[in-house]
């Protein structure tokens, strides 16, 4: 059981200090709502709307980027902690896969996918197709 | 002499160039051929020729190989044994039960080689003798295309390794034989001949289909027995069944044997099948050349003798039968015929029927009958190509009692066809007396060796049937060629025939008219002789008529004591290598005893053939050359007797009243089935599968692809791609899609 | 281990070779900065010929599992050879299209690699998961080439018609995989079907009798994924609508080299699971269970198909239809459930990849023609373009199964096969709907030549017309010459023989 001591600390810490943090300011806070204000906060975009909206495509292009390399990254962990036994196939291996996600890194990036205001003005482009055609 | 050695590896290969060439010709030819400069005929003639020279080659080669001095040098080569055959249909699945993987191989021995180099020979001085005969046709590079294609399937006939590949070239040959005699069909210049070769053509296809459709189920039955199409499988097999059935020949070979024969009456015109070679010619006549010598009749014949093991001696008694009456039969119609190339339809139908019979007597008659399908090609071809100088001489008269006189105007005609008149008259010397002394030889030896009643019929009726022969071509040849040309000179018909005749000819009536309908001439200045390539060709083929008995002039001899060189090629051993024949005699007569039948026979045939060459001679020079008597006069003394031959015994009739009368009736009775029965099934299913498929299409467009994507308009006009997904479209799908894999899922649970 | 290892490598080589030149198609678009993408296509030929080299390097040698999970056998490399072989095809049709830029499409070549080595693994592997994965790349690059003209509407339709259904599939398909894996333990075929006994709780053949419904579902939601990758009815509804949208040499590569794959692998799936010699007899029985299921989906799939082909009035959406029937003709090879049945399914493949890519490239002729897919478009226009015109009479005379083209052959011998396999009632079946096809391929032909020579001129370009006119002397070529294609199919079995797994 003792190990799991800290765990059991840091959340009652973390806990502790948030909602001390919380109480705190709507206790000691100056009180002066908007409408705005008064939204939960969503990362800049309006938490409700109609279903089918129109949005800015270039969201989804950067998520999906962002999810393809994230994930793709994940797979260096495993290969990090068992490094030593797998020597040097390991590392070739790893690096022609490293090298492949380069190569599509490369492709995104010469088609414009990490420009936000070329995607904003050519609209509905996307990786599918080269912008310079 | 090494280039006369024979190699499987390469000689194979060159002996499929003798078809080859021709069928690449035929195809360059259909396409191109109206573009080629002087319509390709030069093509065609120059690659038969190629064909030609390559054929011969291989038959040095074969003699070189096997031609031993006495006989039984027996060359025989399997291109599958050579390990050069084409696997054609491979049957796959349960391999092991029905082996159905069929082989396509080349089967080459003496008989082929011989076979081979006739048709190469005379299909080449066909085409040539065609350059000038043909002159002016306006379908010239068509004909020229069949008439190779023509060659091709004999060609591939004889080489064919299993009966089936052998069929499917003898279709390809009863095919070409239909267009070839149809030719004039288009030819609306001169409507008789248009009318005439669409209904010849059509009866020699119909006719020669009856034989076509017996050797397909002669075919079928034996595959059934031994699943295999291949000759020396079937040979070896069958005769191997009898051999273990103590000699005894089981009842379904032989009724198998008798529709194999089936198809050699309806290819070889032997009665009753006859009826379509006499009207055969409404073709052209090189092609009537072809038909009756190297071609369509040889392949019967051939058939015949490649199949020869595995007929029954039923069937060969049969066979015999059958030949020596068509024999005899057509000799006498011969007799009574006017018309020029008639006379030497039925005298094809006769000399058909002499190797017909000589096959069915087995032993030296097998020999004998196949060498005279080999000499009876030369001096047939020759023949009819002279037949045709001459009528092209006489501006198309074919009536021989319009024509006389030829002698000096026509004279390297009258050379070429008095050889080969001599040597279907059994002159010796002359080819046609070695093979056809052989016939009567065999046909002797059969009757002392086995008394039976067709052996004893062939023996009377072959020697009679030869004596006609020499009766009709004399005739024919006086004539012709003797007295004074009587073209001109509008001479009275005793009965009045005509071509009016043909003109209310209903399409199903297979009956000619009354004496072979002979074609109407025009007339024009005398007959001079014909342009080079005719008479080459003619030359040529009659120079073989003559030596192609004897074909080495280095054991020349006029009685015969060497064997002929083809004896020497072929002998029953020979032709079919490791086979136990038993359809020969039993076991009661020995060797010796055939030996000294055989010898006894030779003598006596010798001098009966000679008597009755001789005798038939002297009988038309004595009506027809020195008219000491008048035939006329002796036909009518014959009166109701010389009608009925002349109307070659109502056969004709007879069919027209019993086949084809029935024929049409039943065809009325289908007619009726058809358009109320069928029809009304027919238009029952048509109407139930439109209405599903009206059903299917409507459930597609109004349930499948919902409101809006109903019509691809509409997509296009309003659909963005969200728009596109709340249509429910593609949610529809997916339901279907789930609910047909529910519905999967429980049938699988539940049955 | 690392020699296993380097063998393994070895042992698929093929499959790298091809990753490494989807790559390179890439890089080398990349590096040309899009100028003359017909570049990037020879390069996709050139891999496309080096990997089928490979792939013939292997002819003959003995199935063996490499690195765990990959299966290099005859099988799978007949498909993978047949992959290669109607790529090709398909590159040359859009060197050939048209109505396609010549610039910035770089990435056309890259997704048919890509494609392709979905196929490879997809049809190569005893291991649900692998198959898995090689079939969702496969649909991957599909989706993507589908919508390549995603300016045009129908285009990108197709493509998010194709996501939609294709990703319910594939989560069907997972579920069912999952289920198999947690009744049997394992999510290797060979040994689902072989292992469960002696103590060994891997296997099939306790649970179809404990269990009969989840194995029922299971193999079910299995075949739900198969049958969609190759179009049964009832997970067809997408492949008209796709197949139209699609550009055509991408419908082409559906209609062929896709749809093949799938068939691969579900030849794989039940061959391996149900009809190996060393399956259990209950897994064998249960099988031929599966087998009569397989039978009612082809019956219902080639009806529907040419009920549904018949009123149609594009050529490209009467194909696809076509290609729905035609499925449901292979499918009696399978649901024969016999060697000789897949041996029929595979020659059948095999005709179908001549006859069809032949109708797809005169299609993409006669859309370069006329720019419209309507079959009335096409009136006279046999006169005007004779060669391709009779190329395509001869294909659609394969496609209806008439003598002398491969089509009859294969018919012929998937009749054989189904009723040595007691489906007599399905044969019957496929020949009425034979009889309906013809009504509607010969609609074509009748447009083609039965009508007026049109105004209109042909289109020149000879290699293209030639390459048609080589795929109908092929379709003729191989139902006269039936042996090697027949001898191909039959080594391919060694997927049934001991020797694999």
């Amino acid at each position: 059981m003792n190990e799991y001591i800290g765990i059991v600390a840091g959340i009652l810490l973390a806990g502790g200090i948030t909602a001390s943090m919380l109480i705190l300011s709507s206790v000691l806070g100056k009180k002066n709502p908007t409408p705005e204000k008064l939204e939960p906060f969503e990362c800049g975009k309006e938490p409700f709307s109609l279903p089918m909206g129109k949005m800015a495509v270039s969201f989804y292009l950067t998520a999906i980027l962002f999810i393809l390399f994230d994930v793709e990254v994940i797979f260096l962990y495993p290969w990090a902690i068992v490094y030593r036994e797998l020597g040097m196939l390991g590392l070739v291996e790893v690096c022609v896969f490293v090298g492949i996600l380069m190569i599509g890194f490369v492709y995104a990036w010469a088609n414009g996918a990490l420009e936000w205001a070329g995607q904003c003005s050519t609209g509905q482009r996307s990786t599918g197709q080269p912008r310079r055609d | 002499m090494d280039f006369l050695h024979f190699s499987p590896e390469t000689d194979f290969k060159l002996l499929l160039a003798v078809p080859l060439i021709p069928l690449i010709g035929y195809v360059v030819q259909v396409f191109f051929g109206r573009f080629l400069p002087r319509k390709g005929d030069w093509l065609l003639t120059g690659g038969m020729g190629v064909s030609m020279a390559i054929a011969v080659l291989m038959l040095a080669k074969v003699l070189h190989e096997g031609g031993g001095e006495h006989g039984g040098g027996g060359f025989f080569q399997l291109s599958s044994d050579a390990g050069l055959s084409w696997a054609w249909l491979y049957q796959s699945g349960k391999a092991a039960v029905s082996p159905l993987n069929l082989e396509v191989g080349i089967l080459y021995d003496g008989l082929g080689a011989a076979m081979l180099a006739v048709v190469g020979v005379v299909s080449f001085f066909v085409h040539l003798f065609s350059i000038g005969y043909m002159k002016g046709d306006r379908r010239y590079h068509l004909f020229f295309a069949n008439i190779s294609l023509f060659s091709v399937a004999m060609i591939g006939l004889v080489l064919a390794d299993s009966l089936l590949v052998l069929f499917i070239f003898w279709e390809i040959m009863g095919l070409m034989s239909y267009l070839l005699i149809g030719h004039f069909s288009h030819d609306q210049s001169t409507p008789f001949f248009q009318r005439w070769a669409t209904w010849a053509s059509k009866k020699a296809f119909l006719t020669t289909r009856v034989g076509d459709c017996c050797l397909l189920i002669g075919m079928m039955m034996f595959w059934q027995h031994y699943h295999t199409f291949e000759f020396v499988d079937l040979w070896r097999l069958a005769n191997e069944d009898v051999a273990r059935n103590g000699g005894e020949w089981p009842m379904w070979m032989t009724i198998a044997g008798l529709f194999i024969f089936g198809g050699t009456v309806g290819k070889s015109a032997q009665f009753p099948l006859h009826i379509w070679l006499p009207d055969a010619m409404a073709g052209p006549t090189p092609v009537s050349a072809m038909i009756h010598a190297a071609t369509m009749v040889a392949a019967g014949v051939f058939l015949l003798g490649r199949t020869f093991p595995i007929l029954s001696p039923e069937v060969l008694a049969v066979v015999t039968a059958t030949g020596a009456f068509t024999a005899l039969f057509a000799a006498t119609i011969g007799v009574t015929a006017f018309d020029l190339k008639a006379v030497l339809a039925w005298s094809t139908i006769s000399q058909l029927g002499f190797m017909v019979a000589a096959i069915g007597t087995g032993g030296i008659g097998l020999v004998a009958g196949l060498f005279h399908m080999v000499t009876h090609a030369f001096f047939k071809s020759c023949l009819f190509l002279s037949a045709g100088s001459v009528i092209h001489g006489c501006h198309h008269e074919q009536d021989m009692r319009k024509m006389g006189g030829l002698r000096t105007r026509m004279p390297l005609t009258f050379a070429a066809m008095g050889i080969s008149t001599l040597a279907i008259a059994g002159i010796p010397l002359f080819s046609g007396f070695y093979s056809k002394d052989k016939i009567i030889q065999a046909a002797f030896t059969k009757t002392s060796l086995e008394f039976s009643g067709a052996a004893v019929f062939a023996a009377v009726a072959l020697p009679i049937a030869a004596a006609l022969t020499a009766f009709y071509m004399f005739r024919m040849m006086f004539m012709t060629f003797g007295g004074t040309y009587r073209g001109e000179v509008a001479e009275a018909h005793g009965h009045g025939h005509g071509h009016d005749e043909h003109d209310d000819h209903h399409d199903h009536e297979l009956v000619h008219s009354e004496d072979g309908g002979i074609a109407p001439g025009h007339p024009g200045p005398l007959p001079v002789e014909s342009s080079w390539p005719m008479t080459v060709s003619l030359l040529c083929l009659a120079a073989l008529g003559f030596l192609g008995g004897k074909f080495w002039l280095a054991d020349f001899d006029v009685l015969a004591h060497h064997a002929p060189w083809f004896v020497r090629l072929v002998s029953p051993e020979t032709l079919y290598p490791g086979v136990e024949l038993m359809n020969g005699y039993g076991h009661a007569i020995t060797h010796e005893m055939v030996e000294h039948a055989e010898h006894t026979a030779h003598t006596l045939a010798l001098v009966v053939s000679l008597l009755v060459a001789g005798l038939g001679i002297f009988g038309a020079w004595w009506f027809y050359g020195a008219r000491k008597a008048s035939p006329e006069r002796v036909a009518a003394a014959l009166g109701e007797v010389y009608r009925t031959v002349a109307r070659k015994y109502y056969v004709d009739e007879f069919v027209n009243a019993t086949v084809i009368r029935l024929t049409h009736l039943l065809a009325h009775v289908q007619r009726w089935f058809d358009e109320n029965v069928v029809d009304g099934i027919v238009v029952g299913v048509g109407r139930a599968n439109r209405s599903l498929g009206f059903l299917q299409a409507w459930f597609d467009r109004t349930v499948v692809d919902g409101l809006v994507n109903g019509t691809a308009a509409v997509t296009q006009l309003f659909g963005s791609l969200a728009r596109l997904f709340q249509t429910g479209r593609i949610q529809q799908y997916v339901t279907f899609a789930v609910g047909g894999g529910l519905i999967a899922a429980a049938w699988l649970i539940l049955a | 281990m690392a020699n296993a290892y380097l063998n393994g490598l070895a042992a698929i080589a093929p499959e790298l070779v091809l990753t490494g030149f989807a790559l390179a198609a890439l890089v080398f678009d990349l590096a040309t900065k899009g100028r003359d993408s017909r570049r990037v296509g020879y390069l996709t030929l050139v891999g496309l010929a080096l990997t089928s080299l490979l792939l013939v390097a292997q002819w003959g040698e003995p199935s063996r599992t490499v690195l765990g999970m990959v299966t290099v056998d005859q099988f799978g490399n007949f498909f993978k050879l047949f992959t290669c072989a109607s790529l090709a095809v398909v590159v040359v049709f859009v060197l050939n299209d048209r109505r396609e830029r010549r610039h910035g499409i770089g990435e056309y070549y890259f997704l048919l690699l890509g494609a392709a080595v979905g196929v490879f693994f997809m049809v190569s592997t005893n291991n649900l998961l692998l198959l898995m994965l090689g079939l969702e790349l496969l649909s991957l690059a599909s989706y993507s080439l589908a919508g390549f003209h995603k300016g045009e509407r129908k285009s990108a339709e197709a493509a998010m018609k194709y996501v939609v259904f294709g990703g319910l599939s594939a989560g069907i398909m997972l579920y069912g995989i999952s289920l198999l894996y947690g009744l049997t333990g394992t999510i290797d075929l060979a040994v689902m079907a072989t292992g469960g006994t002696g103590g060994v709780p891997a296997g099939l053949v306790g649970q179809v009798s404990e269990n009969p419904i989840p194995v029922a579902v299971a193999v079910v939601l299995i075949l739900a994924g198969f049958a969609y990758k190759v179009s049964l009815v009832p997970f067809h509804f997408w492949t008209p609508d796709v197949y139209e949208g699609a550009p055509t040499p991408v419908t082409t590569f559906l209609a062929v080299g896709s749809k093949a794959a799938g068939f691969g692998a579900l030849l794989r799936f039940v061959g391996v699971l149900f009809v190996h010699e060393d399956v259990q007899e209950a897994v064998r029985a249960y099988g031929e269970r599966v087998g009569l299921l397989i039978a009612l989906l082809a019956a219902v799939t080639m009806t529907v198909g040419n009920l549904s082909a018949l009123r149609q009035k594009s050529l490209k959406r009467m194909l696809a239809y076509s290609s729905i029937a035609h499925a449901g003709y292979v499918m009696i090879g399978v649901a024969a459930m016999t060697a000789g049945g897949f041996e029929a399914a595979m020659y059948y493949l095999a005709a179908y990849y001549f006859m069809n890519l032949g109708a797809f490239g005169f299609l993409l002729y006669f859309e370069g023609v006329t720019g419209s897919d309507a079959i009335e478009s096409l009136e006279g226009l046999g006169w005007r373009a004779p060669v391709v015109s009779i190329a395509m009479v001869v294909f659609l005379v394969s496609l209806t199964g008439l003598p002398p083209t491969v089509g009859f052959y294969g018919k012929y011998l998937l009749f054989q096969e189904g009723i040595a396999a007691d489906l007599i009632w399905l044969v019957v079946i496929a020949g009425l709907n034979s009889v309906i096809s013809l009504f509607y391929y010969f609609r074509v032909v009748r447009a083609l030549f039965l009508s007026k020579p049109a105004e209109r001129e042909a289109a020149q370009q000879p290699a293209f017309v030639g390459l048609l006119a080589a795929l109908g002397v092929a379709t003729v070529f191989f139902a006269l010459f039936t042996a090697p294609l027949v001898d191909w199919a039959r080594r391919s079995m060694d997927l049934l023989s001991a020797a694999s797994g």
